[in-house]
């Protein structure tokens, strides 16, 4: 027995070796450096362009090789795995971290590290992006990530399609009434089989763009409550579900699955669309990494347009942001810091444009005609432009409350949501309890934090000013506003007082609870 | 000399330590010590995303705050009811596994008619792959399903018991997530084999019942109505028998008794049979008064202890009451016939449905019930079984029902006591594999259980202090229920 044991601790010992020694090293060198991203097709030319970068600027060790190299990975890009790896000492050195939802979380959970001065220093500022977004990349006037990409969501149309059934090509602006109106002829002319719907007129529309469309905010002009127990929420939770479960513009979860298409990157929505069984389909300019796969796999490339999502009397698009943060437990800071300047280079810029990745960190690389005219598409001649368009006009970020945050102000969002799609309460109901759990919450917070409380309070005072002067018919002075959705809404309504000095900035929306 | 020590060397008992001594270690880091750790935590503010090695905040010692955020948040007894819900499947998966054993015990040998089955299981199987290359529709899929239904019928006949234990032990080594994407994929509402399946048959339903005299519709809730409160007769006089036989005490009865009543007090609040309630008040009321009547004609009575019999007769309740929770799903579905017939019956939407979710879970849970250890179990336990006790049975002239209830029943106690236990204990733990891969959790929650909750508290949301309440709440159950099995169940066993 001890004979069989002791030959099995030998065998576990040289199979320990064994492996120990024919597993792959690290190559002399180049450090390596481990990028959390997704696994999009564009991603290894990115990748390799970072070498082709540190080679031209010189940024070279001893033996002529670049100072770091990437290595993707994939498989670990949930928000849960990164906020669990990070505190734990073994996150990735380079995060993607996306929207400013997740710029609030990682920096109040720490593991992003401040990269405001180096920013500066490095030419990767706040100021080298879109202005738009500024909400999005920085917390209380501190940068903690850069663009590696910026996107702008607008309705794609698949023109041949509306050409088929006879339809007029949908118009750019639109609001809800017009959308329903032509979603319904769509649906109608396109499905043939009684039995069972085969087509839609779209794939999805975020519920924020839809409460933004009707000048509603997930929290208040100043942060310190919800915007949704309102009955023009509960009219939007109707006319989406509407959408979804009677009138069938839009596919529900089981449709989905019922349709039995494959899923790729971007999910099984770009193929419906390619497919024409979807006339709208609702994404960024990243989107056209997906078609051109399509057509170099032998698809015909498809007829597009693009078009603004409806709104329900004020015309806004959202912006988001995926950035690259630097991981303050990282045992390469210094090097990690070297790709956002990459980041913010000629070179990466024109792989996003000539990529199609979205739109590119800074705004100057797209006045060029290869990127509204890209020479072996002209079939998106006339797409990209308006994503430009809507970055400069009608987009917006996120709205951000430094009392809470806005991933657990979603959560309660998505689950009453939730549970008025399913029939367990009204829509006035969900409306009613989004708003008290998301206070609630804030209170929670409020008291765990104790010194935001004098934030809080003097918000509150602002709070009922504004509600003060919005039912008089005044105009709220800018600086008093700290949600840039209310900023963007009251000056469409003329109801903004525009002030000289300081504005409070976007940045000033929303640190840590 | 070595001293000796309870005729152990001490040299031995060294080596015996050193040889323990990883495990001990194992258990003591990586079991001791996070079970304790965690019940610290239940006592904390812990937020993963406000203190951690990057934050200046300390954790705090907030008391029973974490407990008490349990009970006002609401969230936990929603999930709670989740979970016990998903868990009324149990006794139903236990009786499946008991009566796949049993099958299971008799041997399957091939004669002349087994042949025919197998070749027509064959035929069957290879006509439907001509269908579906040639382009059949849907259905195919369905009947292939039966097709190979047929040949493993066939097959287990020629191969006899063995293959067919094997084949219902599939389930339980079959890995978790691969069963769970199968039976998503079955569950399909429009092109799922079992929607495909029951389309058909919900077609003939609607049609009967578009056709069928609109009295005949109208009685048929009543009927259902009847069959609750026969179940609930039922049921209230096998605790009366127990009662009057002196094997339940007065105290021992009242749980069983108020479970018989539970789904009563469902069908007075809920909507879809709230409209019944007077009829139902007074089928209750004909039920007490026949079981009242019956004991004030009882004459004499086997005094016992108050707290007696606690688990036979939680046994007997338990099992009562999910027919009766069946008749009255039944009744709804009946009263609500006409209005839905005549609009077109539609097969249901399964996980997507807030409805059906939970029902379609427990579906899946019978199906893993009944080829899992506790088949196996049974199957041992069966064979344990003394023959003379069979042969006295049959020469008392016992019919096989009478065989099955006073000899292969009471010999298996034991076994389906150990069942019970654990099956209670892995139904209160269960439902985040399920959750995980199948549903996320939802329809708004529909499918969210304790253990999954435990998961959302700590990895989603980072509230570490109050997962680790969650999950000595959840302890706190499972040793309760535990306990009390063991105190009045085991008592039962052992008579």
């Amino acid at each position: 027995m001890r004979l069989i044991i002791l030959l099995c601790i030998a065998f576990m010992i040289v199979g320990g070796l064994a492996t120990a020694w024919t597993a792959p090293g690290e190559e002399e060198g180049s450090t390596q450096l481990f990028w959390v991203t997704d696994l999009s097709p564009v991603r290894i030319e990115h990748v390799d362009g970072f070498t082709r970068w540190q080679l031209e600027q010189g940024l070279i060790d001893d033996q002529g090789k670049p100072l770091a190299k990437v290595k993707v990975d994939p498989n670990n890009g949930d928000q849960d795995k990164i906020v669990i790896q990070g505190v734990g000492g073994v996150g990735a050195d380079i995060i993607d971290t996306r929207w400013g939802r997740q710029v609030r979380l990682f920096s109040r959970v720490g593991i992003i590290k401040d990269i405001t001065s180096i920013a500066r220093e490095g030419g990767f500022s706040v100021a080298d992006t879109w202005d738009a977004i500024e909400s999005e990349i920085a917390v209380d006037g501190r940068q903690y990530m850069y663009p590696c990409n910026v996107a702008v969501r607008l309705f794609w149309v698949n023109q041949a399609v509306f050409d088929k059934l006879g339809l007029e090509q949908p118009p750019a602006v639109w609001d809800f009434d017009t959308f329903e109106r032509i979603g319904l002829e769509f649906t109608k002319r396109a499905n043939t089989n009684p039995d069972r719907q085969t087509h839609f007129f779209f794939d999805q529309l975020p519920i924020e763009n839809m409460y933004r469309g009707v000048g509603l905010s997930i929290f208040n002009e100043t942060g310190t409550a919800s915007a949704l127990n309102n009955e023009l929420y509960a009219e939007v939770l109707q006319r989406h579900k509407s959408w979804v479960y009677d009138l069938h513009l839009m596919p529900s979860p089981e449709d989905i699955s019922a349709l039995q298409v494959t899923s790729g990157w971007g999910g099984s929505s770009p193929r419906l669309f390619n497919e024409g069984r979807l006339g709208l389909l609702y994404s960024g300019r990243y989107i056209l990494i997906q078609f051109r796969q399509f057509v170099n796999d032998g698809a015909e490339p498809l007829q597009l347009g693009v078009v603004e999502p409806p709104h329900g009397g004020f015309r806004n698009t959202r912006t988001t942001v995926r950035g690259a943060a630097i991981y303050r437990g990282g045992k390469n800071q210094a090097l990690a810091e070297i790709f956002p300047r990459y980041l913010a280079s000629k070179l990466y810029n024109q792989l996003i444009i000539d990529s199609a990745d979205a739109l590119p960190p800074n705004p100057k690389f797209v006045q060029s005609r290869s990127f509204t005219h890209p020479p072996d598409w002209p079939n998106e001649w006339g797409c990209h432009q308006p994503f430009v368009d809507a970055m400069e006009t009608t987009a917006i970020g996120g709205s951000y409350s430094p009392f809470i945050l806005t991933s657990d102000a979603e959560r309660i969002r998505d689950r009453f949501k939730a549970e008025f799609d399913a029939g367990l309460i009204d829509a006035q109901t969900a409306a009613r309890r989004t708003a008290e759990l998301i206070e609630l919450r804030i209170q929670r917070n409020l008291e765990e934090f104790p010194e935001t409380r004098a934030e809080y309070d003097s918000r509150v005072a602002t709070q009922q000013k504004i509600e003060e002067r919005l039912a008089a018919g005044q105009p709220i002075p800018e600086s008093w506003i700290n949600n840039p959705f209310f900023r963007r809404y009251y000056a469409a309504q003329g109801l903004l007082l525009k002030e000289d000095g300081p504005t409070g900035g976007p940045s000033g929306q929303g640190g840590d609870p | 000399m070595k001293k000796r020590r309870g005729g152990l060397l001490l040299g031995d008992e060294k080596i015996a330590l050193g040889f323990l001594m990883p495990n001990l270690i194992g258990v003591a880091i990586f079991v001791v010590f996070p079970v304790v750790f965690s019940l610290a935590m239940a006592f904390t503010n812990w937020d993963l995303t406000q203190h951690n090695q990057f934050s200046e905040n300390s954790v705090r010692f907030v008391g029973l705050d974490n407990f008490v955020d349990l009970v006002s948040e609401g969230q936990f007894l929603r999930f709670l009811g989740n979970t016990l819900f998903i868990m009324m499947g149990i006794p139903v998966g236990i009786a499946g596994s008991l009566g796949a054993a049993m099958l299971l015990t008799h041997d399957a040998r091939p004669g002349r008619r087994s042949l025919a089955f197998v070749l027509a299981g064959i035929g069957l199987v290879l006509g439907v792959v001509c269908m579906v290359l040639a382009g059949a529709p849907s259905a195919g899929v369905t009947i292939l399903i039966g097709g190979v239904f047929c040949t493993v019928l066939g097959f287990g006949l020629l191969g006899g018991r063995t293959l067919y234990r094997t084949l219902f032990y599939t389930p339980h080594f079959v890995a978790g997530v691969s069963t769970f994407i199968l039976w998503k994929k079955l569950y399909n509402p429009q092109d799922g084999p079992i929607n495909a399946g029951l389309r058909p048959v919900l077609g003939v339903v609607e049609s009967t019942a578009n056709t069928l005299p609109g009295w005949l519709v109208g009685l048929l809730p009543w009927v259902m109505m009847l069959g609750m409160a026969g179940l609930t007769l039922l049921g209230l006089d096998r605790l009366r028998r127990r009662w009057a036989d002196g094997e339940l005490g007065w105290f021992a009865g009242l749980m069983p008794v108020a479970m018989l009543h539970l789904p009563w007090a469902v069908a007075l609040i809920w909507t879809a049979t709230r409209g019944w309630s007077g009829v139902l008040l007074g089928l209750l009321a004909v039920v007490w008064i026949v079981q009242i009547a019956a004991t004030a004609r009882a004459k004499d009575r086997f005094k016992t202890q108050a707290t007696e019999g606690f688990g036979g007769a939680m046994f007997v309740a338990v099992l009562t009451m999910v027919g009766i929770f069946i008749a009255l799903g039944m009744t709804a579905v009946m009263s609500g016939l006409p209005a839905i017939a005549a609009e077109g019956l539609e097969p249901p939407r399964w996980l997507t449905s807030i409805g059906w979710a939970k029902p379609a879970l427990m579906i899946m849970g019978f199906w893993g019930a009944i080829g899992s250890n506790n088949m196996l179990l049974y199957l041992a336990a069966l064979t344990n079984v003394s023959p003379e006790l069979y042969e006295a049975a049959d020469i008392d002239g016992a019919s096989r029902l009478q065989r099955f209830w006073n000899v292969t029943w009471p010999q298996l106690a034991p076994t389906t006591f150990f069942i019970l236990v654990m099956s209670t204990i892995g139904g209160l733990q269960g439902g985040f594999e399920q959750a995980r891969v199948m549903t996320g959790g939802g329809p708004a929650g529909a499918t969210t259980t304790l253990s999954y909750f435990v998961f959302i508290e700590g990895f989603q949301t980072g509230r570490l202090g109050f997962a680790a309440a969650v999950a000595w709440g959840l302890f706190a159950l499972i040793f309760g229920i535990t306990l009390i099995n063991w105190k009045f169940g085991k008592k039962d066993v052992s008579d």
